[in-house]
């Protein structure tokens, strides 16, 4: 069985790995952050 | 506690329990019943997801942590975001087309009968032993703080859990956990908000930052590797992967979360949603407590949290030790606060040397002040030998039972019970999927029609719940068992996960090669459990790659022939 077409393209990207880049660089984004904060402080 | 509390409280929880049975009231198919007949949408995965792993003891505990320890909790959930993207491309796809109602159902299409058996005994083992902690742990604080029997909170949680859970399944069990969750999310920001604005009227919001930096409190990511260390960025990132790749992944109390999406894209939205604000959920949770440390820095902590444990020792030898202790602790608290008050000012100055000199005088005065904690907890476990003198879960609460509005004390109970609510109801619906399906319905009576398989379902539902109704009374005489419990999780993911890894990605194993890698690994598993002081968080690790290991032995052994089912991989 093949997955329907709608679900090979979700909303917003036009790739799937549009998603994953933007989950990983969220949590990338915030080790920085956080990283940041604790050696300023440090 | 006075009559608008209570009413709060019973009102919110029984309008989310009622609205959630009435809505999803006479589900009739396997299909209705256990998988919503996938209506969710990938926000509703989403919530469904938050609030399943969010027990009442992630919001009790998390605060308590961050008070005591600061933030660095926050870097055990690095591994989290990776793991959903690992299970958006592997798992979710092959759960949804091969239709299953149980990630361990999945096992049969790619091995056989036997090794899915395995992984479903494991499964139950581990979570039918913790949905009695999940119902013990908050009841034993509830009870303690409203001075009830534990087990009075015990069946008040068992039984509204099972009523909605046994009427409308896995979609009651979502369509609640969403409100549940907004509750939840609304009072946790209340207290905080709450404790923020009984500060000191020229500290900002900014300052109670800076104070929380200057203190040490904002301890966020350390980069050092040390296995002996609990928190660190690569035990979250490694070790939080691996933890997190087996419970959203081959978990049924989180499978069948997003099992219920309407499609796979929902699924996978959903998931990542998850990805997405876990971590960011967990900072606000975190910092709460730090709040509530720099709430404390300005008015009087108890000596100790755990006010009816306080109480109690009131009427005991050691009274008259701990009020000598409290005086003293009284005068601690005079200086601490004319510090933390000089600390606010340098901060808002700029002045480094100030804010040095009264760092340093804020740290010698902690640390008298917990000298003056633990002499008390001394003195406690002196004349009341069992007693639990741990704090940490206590923080949060008795700051709400003390500070908080009438009102908004109920609404603050409403989260406790709600986080404990949504949390057993995922666990009592996974609990009866599996024992329903890979057990019953595979292995018992294969032939029956749906509407019987829905009756057991329902009767199943009702068996664990009372399971863990009964398994929460007879917890509090047995402490060993607890410890025994809160560990059971690590003796069986990794093997767990292990099995599912060489279904998912290694084609060349096959199915007896991996039932006995199965086997062996949790084997293994508990030979180092009861012989070696290896800590319980790497057996997660070591469990999976002795499956893996063992398997492709015995696989080579075997050859590379026969019973290969190698199109269910990834």
């Amino acid at each position: 069985m093949s997955e329907p077409a709608s679900d090979q393209k979700p909303p917003v990207f036009g790739h799937w790995r549009g998603w994953y880049w933007l989950v990983f660089l969220v949590m990338a984004a915030q080790l920085i952050i956080y990283l940041l904060i604790t050696q300023s402080f440090a | 506690m006075n009559t608008f509390d209570w009413s709060v409280l019973f009102g919110t929880l029984l309008l989310i329990v009622a609205y959630g049975a009435w809505k999803t009231r006479g589900a009739k198919s396997m299909q209705g019943y256990l998988l919503g007949n996938n209506t969710l949408p990938w926000w509703g995965v989403g919530l469904s997801i938050m609030a399943t792993q969010a027990s009442a003891i992630t919001f009790l505990s998390t605060t308590g942590q961050a008070y005591e320890d600061g933030m660095r909790f926050l870097q055990f959930y690095f591994g989290l975001p990776l793991a959903m993207i690992i299970l958006s491309i592997t798992a979710v796809p092959l759960y949804h087309k091969l239709k299953v109602y149980t990630a361990y159902e999945y096992l049969e299409s790619r091995f056989d009968r036997k090794t899915r058996s395995l992984a479903a005994f494991y499964f139950l083992m581990l979570r039918g032993l913790s949905v009695g902690i999940t119902i013990y742990a908050p009841s034993l604080i509830l009870s303690t703080i409203l001075g009830w029997s534990i087990n009075v909170t015990t069946v008040m949680i068992g039984t509204l859990v099972m009523a909605y859970t046994v009427s409308g399944g896995t979609k009651a069990v979502s369509i609640t956990q969403k409100y549940q969750l907004t509750i939840i999310m609304a009072g946790m920001i209340t207290a905080g908000g709450i404790a923020f604005s009984m500060l000191p009227d020229d500290m900002s919001f900014g300052d109670t930052f800076r104070y929380a930096g200057e203190v040490g409190k904002l301890n966020l990511i350390n980069l050092s590797f040390n296995l002996s260390d609990r928190y660190n960025i690569w035990s979250g990132l490694i070790g939080g992967l691996f933890l997190f790749l087996s419970y959203f992944g081959a978990d049924q109390s989180q499978v069948g979360r997003y099992l219920g999406g309407a499609s796979i894209t929902e699924s996978r939205l959903g998931l990542l949603f998850n990805g997405l604000l876990k971590i960011p959920m967990q900072f606000i949770i975190l910092y709460i407590g730090i709040l509530i440390f720099v709430f404390y820095q300005f008015h009087q902590a108890p000596l100790l949290h755990n006010q009816p444990l306080m109480s109690k020792a009131m009427e005991t030898p050691a009274q008259t030790e701990i009020s000598r202790l409290s005086g003293e602790y009284d005068e601690v608290f005079q200086l601490r606060k004319a510090k933390a008050e000089t600390l606010v000012t340098a901060i808002q100055a700029g002045d480094r040397a100030g804010i040095e000199q009264a760092r340093e005088g804020l740290k010698t005065i902690q640390g008298k002040e917990a000298e003056l904690r633990a002499q008390t907890k001394g003195a406690i476990s002196e004349a009341m030998p069992g007693e639990n003198t741990m704090d940490k879960d206590y923080v949060f609460i008795n700051f709400v039972m003390t500070y908080l509005p009438h009102g908004l004390i109920g609404l603050l109970l409403a989260v406790v019970f709600s986080a404990a609510m949504s949390s057993t109801a995922s666990e009592l619906n996974a609990l009866a999927s599996t024992s329903a399906v890979d057990i019953y319905k595979r292995s018992i009576k294969p032939n029956e029609s749906d509407d019987h398989y829905v009756k057991a379902s329902r009767w199943l539902t009702v068996g664990w719940a009372v399971f863990g109704m009964v398994f929460a009374s007879v917890a509090d005489q047995a402490e060993n068992l607890i410890q025994f419990v809160n560990i059971v999780g690590s003796l069986f993911y990794g093997t767990i996960l292990g099995i599912f890894l060489s279904a998912f990605y290694i084609k060349y194993l096959k199915s007896t090669a991996v039932f006995i890698g199965g086997i062996v690994g949790e084997a293994i598993i508990l030979y180092l459990y009861f012989n070696t002081d290896v800590a319980f968080l790497l057996y997660n690790i070591i469990g999976c790659v002795a499956v893996i290991v063992v398997a492709f032995l015995v696989q080579f052994m075997q050859g590379a022939g026969g019973e290969h089912r190698g199109e269910a991989t990834v």
